[in-house]
């Protein structure tokens, strides 16, 4: 599946003195084929996160289109953009993303039961194999460490083989062995066909990745 | 099989057992009135049947909290049912009561001794299900 | 939404304390709405009840009886009184003009009868002129009331051997109405002869009840039915004046009094479950809105993987029905298990006529008070989601980090 960025922006508007429309994003074109990992890297609050979360669907752009395979999907009414999402985006989101009601294996199956389908326990309990917590399959998410809920994301974001993977700092809190395993998978899912855009500050990243970006104010250039 | 330890039909339980309890000693009891020769009223008695009754159903619902395994839970709260059922028939069926039934015996004792009872029944059947349910885990 | 019954599930049971602690408040509220309506209704049943057993236009009695409250006692509460006047004031009566019927009723207080401690009210009738206590019978009981024979109110059990023994007077016991919610039922009904017998044996006994009235002719009270085209008014006027040491009272008068009572005890029940209401549905929408807050990372974490605004609305509407649909029927099913068995003490501790409404009317309070919680669980589940809606999923992940 190709991602297409056109000519999206994004402002936020703050209580602060001065002007108080902030533009995070300003125009930017983006694309990135199947069996691509893309590298977006910048330091925090240059717009890497903002730039995700709109193509990931979960942010409307003020400007531009954002397109899967030709298709808009703000376009979309939000019903079909959240199946749309469900079925085809893979996200790691940052920080600790469980769900505290759920079991490791609940969480990572989540986007199944959602639309009502059956979770695939099996092949959950062989990403978690791969992420290195199929032993934590029925502990909650209090009882894990900031390490182990990341590699929960990414098995939760991996497990539908989704077209598109979308990760935000999926390295964060991992040692060094987990994060080469992480970013392995990553490629592993791109050369497997997946469109894939990493955003980070790891600088291990730049080994996996096809294309780096550099992301400064709002504005995204290439390394 | 996984045992569980205190779950809210455990509490549940032995707070009605005890409110039971306390309840026909203290508040729900029959008036301590005596017949002329000095001998008490049948009233008196059935009071009486129904503080053992409640004393039995307390010490089987403590049972219940402290016993762990799932299988002597839902037995316990099994128990409880007939005990129930014995307390409800004591007052006017087993054991005559007073002839008006604005007197306490008719008035206060009775309805507790039917209140308690229905809600032990309800909430026993609740515990036998949430036990057997989790034996079949 | 099977997904979000799935959750909620989830989330409920994953938060027990939480859980139960909301549970306990819906209970409470259905409790106060259930418990108190069944209350009102009770109230209603038995100022009606009381309304269609009085029956009579105007009621006489002797003076002393309704300064001292006496009748009121007898009728409302089932409080055993007796008091007379000499039977030539019944014919007195009965010569007032405007007077269709005049009905002698003869009132008895027995001694603790070796059945209980306290005493019994007999109501002895002239079974040739009364019109209130037969056709009341009847509607029970076809047979006839001979000599002996005793109709005994709904609050008395009636012996196994079917038979009552009054001041040495052994009766049997014919028939027992249904009842009627108020003092009636602890009465006991027998013809004048009877009573007579009674009343002799008394004598006998040593019980002086009556004072300079000749027993053999002694009235207790005396029921009128107003002819046709006559003021009730004017009637029990004449009465008054023309009839000495006896009190006419119009028996609308000692409804209209009883009806006031009963409204300023429903009128303060009905406040009452108006602000329970009122607040646990504050209480509801704080809790829930605390709650929804809490639960912004949660709920961006769904919209990630692709939950739609409309789960997320379905999911906290879902969390809200289970929680005020459980404490719904918890409270109500304890209110029905409490209010319907103490009737007996709350209507006496009331002092006002109290029958318990019909089965079927129960179980419309019952689904009326469960209605009304669930409805307080919605509304704030509807406000607190709204919030939800607001959210950016992107702005709520880019801020919590």
């Amino acid at each position: 599946m190709t991602l297409t960025a056109e000519n999206i922006t994004r402002q936020y508007f703050r209580k602060s003195r001065g002007s108080n429309v902030f533009l995070a994003l300003k125009e930017t074109d983006l694309i990135i084929e199947p069996g691509r990992l893309i590298e977006v890297c910048g330091r925090s609050g240059s717009g890497k996160s903002t730039l995700l979360n709109i193509l990931a669907g979960l942010l409307a752009p003020a400007s531009g289109r954002v397109m899967y395979d030709g298709a808009d999907i703000y376009a979309m009414e939000d019903a079909e953009r959240s199946k749309f999402r469900n079925l085809n985006i893979g996200i790691i989101p940052q920080g600790q993303t469980g769900l505290h009601s759920l079991t490791v294996l609940e969480n990572v199956t989540l986007p199944y039961p959602m639309y009502g389908e059956k979770a695939p326990n099996e092949h959950a309990m062989e990403l978690l194999e791969q992420v290195g917590i199929s032993e934590l399959a029925s502990a909650y998410p209090n009882e894990l460490s900031g390490g182990e809920m990341r590699r929960l994301s990414i098995a939760r974001a991996m497990l539908r083989n989704p077209g598109v993977i979308l990760a935000d700092e999926p390295t964060g809190d991992l040692d060094d062995e987990n994060t080469h395993t992480v970013l392995r998978l990553l490629r592993e899912a791109a050369d497997k066909g997946a469109a894939v855009l990493l955003v980070t500050h790891e600088n291990e990243a730049a080994k996996y990745a096809d294309t780096v970006f550099e992301m400064e104010s709002g504005i995204l250039r290439k390394s | 099989m996984k045992q569980h330890r205190i779950g809210a039909t455990d509490i549940v339980l032995l707070v009605i057992n005890v409110l039971f309890l306390l309840g026909m000693l203290f508040w729900f009891g029959p008036c301590d009135h005596v017949k002329e020769d000095g001998s008490f009223m049948n009233c008196h008695w059935a009071g009486v049947v129904l503080a053992g009754i409640a004393t039995v159903m307390t010490v089987i619902a403590l049972a219940h909290l402290l016993i762990p395994d799932a299988g002597m839970k839902a037995g316990l709260s099994a128990a409880l049912v007939p005990c129930s059922v014995f307390a409800f028939i004591v007052p006017g069926n087993l054991i005559s009561l007073c002839m008006m039934n604005t007197m306490r015996c008719r008035a206060v004792m009775t309805p507790a001794a039917i209140a308690c009872p229905v809600l032990v029944i309800i909430a026993a059947a609740a515990d036998i299900v949430v036990q057997l349910r989790r034996k079949a885990k | 939404m099977i997904f979000s019954r799935y959750l909620s599930v989830k989330n409920l049971k994953r938060k027990p304390a939480r859980t139960a602690a909301l549970v306990i408040l819906t209970a409470f509220l259905a409790f106060a709405i259930s418990g108190g309506s069944v209350i009102v209704a009770s109230l209603q049943n038995g100022l009606s009840s009381y309304r269609s057993r009085l029956g009579a236009d105007i009621v006489v009695v002797p003076n002393e009886a309704r300064s001292k409250g006496t009748l009121d006692d007898i009728l409302l509460q089932g409080i055993p009184g007796y008091f007379y006047m000499d039977s030539s004031k019944l014919d007195k009566i009965r010569s007032i003009e405007g007077v269709e019927i005049a009905s002698p009723q003869f009132y008895l207080a027995t001694s603790s009868a070796g059945c209980c401690s306290t005493s019994v009210q007999i109501i002895g009738f002239d079974p040739d002129t009364d019109f209130l206590i037969q056709p009341w019978i009847r509607e029970t009981y076809s047979g006839s009331i001979g000599d002996y024979d005793l109709i005994v109110g709904a609050n008395i059990s009636i012996p196994v051997n079917g038979k009552l023994t009054f001041y040495n007077t052994e009766c049997r016991v014919a028939a027992q109405p249904d009842q009627t919610g108020t003092g009636l039922d602890s009465a006991i009904y027998a013809n004048m002869n009877t009573i007579k017998e009674m009343m002799r044996s008394a004598d006998t006994l040593g019980f002086n009840y009556f004072s300079d009235v000749d027993a053999d002719h002694a009235v207790s009270s005396v029921m009128v039915k107003v002819a046709d085209g006559y003021s009730v008014d004017d009637v029990a006027g004449d009465i008054n004046i023309h009839v000495r040491r006896v009190e006419a009272t119009q028996a609308k008068t000692m409804v209209s009094s009883i009806a006031g009572g009963l409204l300023g005890v429903s009128a303060v029940i009905g406040v009452l479950i108006g602000l329970v209401w009122v607040l646990a549905f504050i209480i509801l929408l704080v809790a829930f809105t605390m709650i929804t807050n809490e639960r912004t990372k949660e709920f961006a974490i769904l919209r990630v993987v692709g939950a739609s605004q409309k789960m997320l609305t379905a999911l906290i509407r879902t969390e809200s029905v289970m929680i005020s649909a459980g404490g719904a029927v918890i409270g109500t099913a304890l209110s029905c298990v409490i209010v319907i068995p103490f009737s007996g003490i709350i209507g006496s501790r009331l002092g006002l006529p109290y029958l318990l409404p019909c089965a079927l009317q129960i179980c419309l309070i019952a689904a009326g008070s469960v209605a009304a919680s669930m409805l307080a669980g919605l509304l704030t589940s509807f406000i607190s989601g709204s919030r939800i809606r607001k959210n950016e999923t992107g702005l709520v992940l880019r801020e919590g980090a």
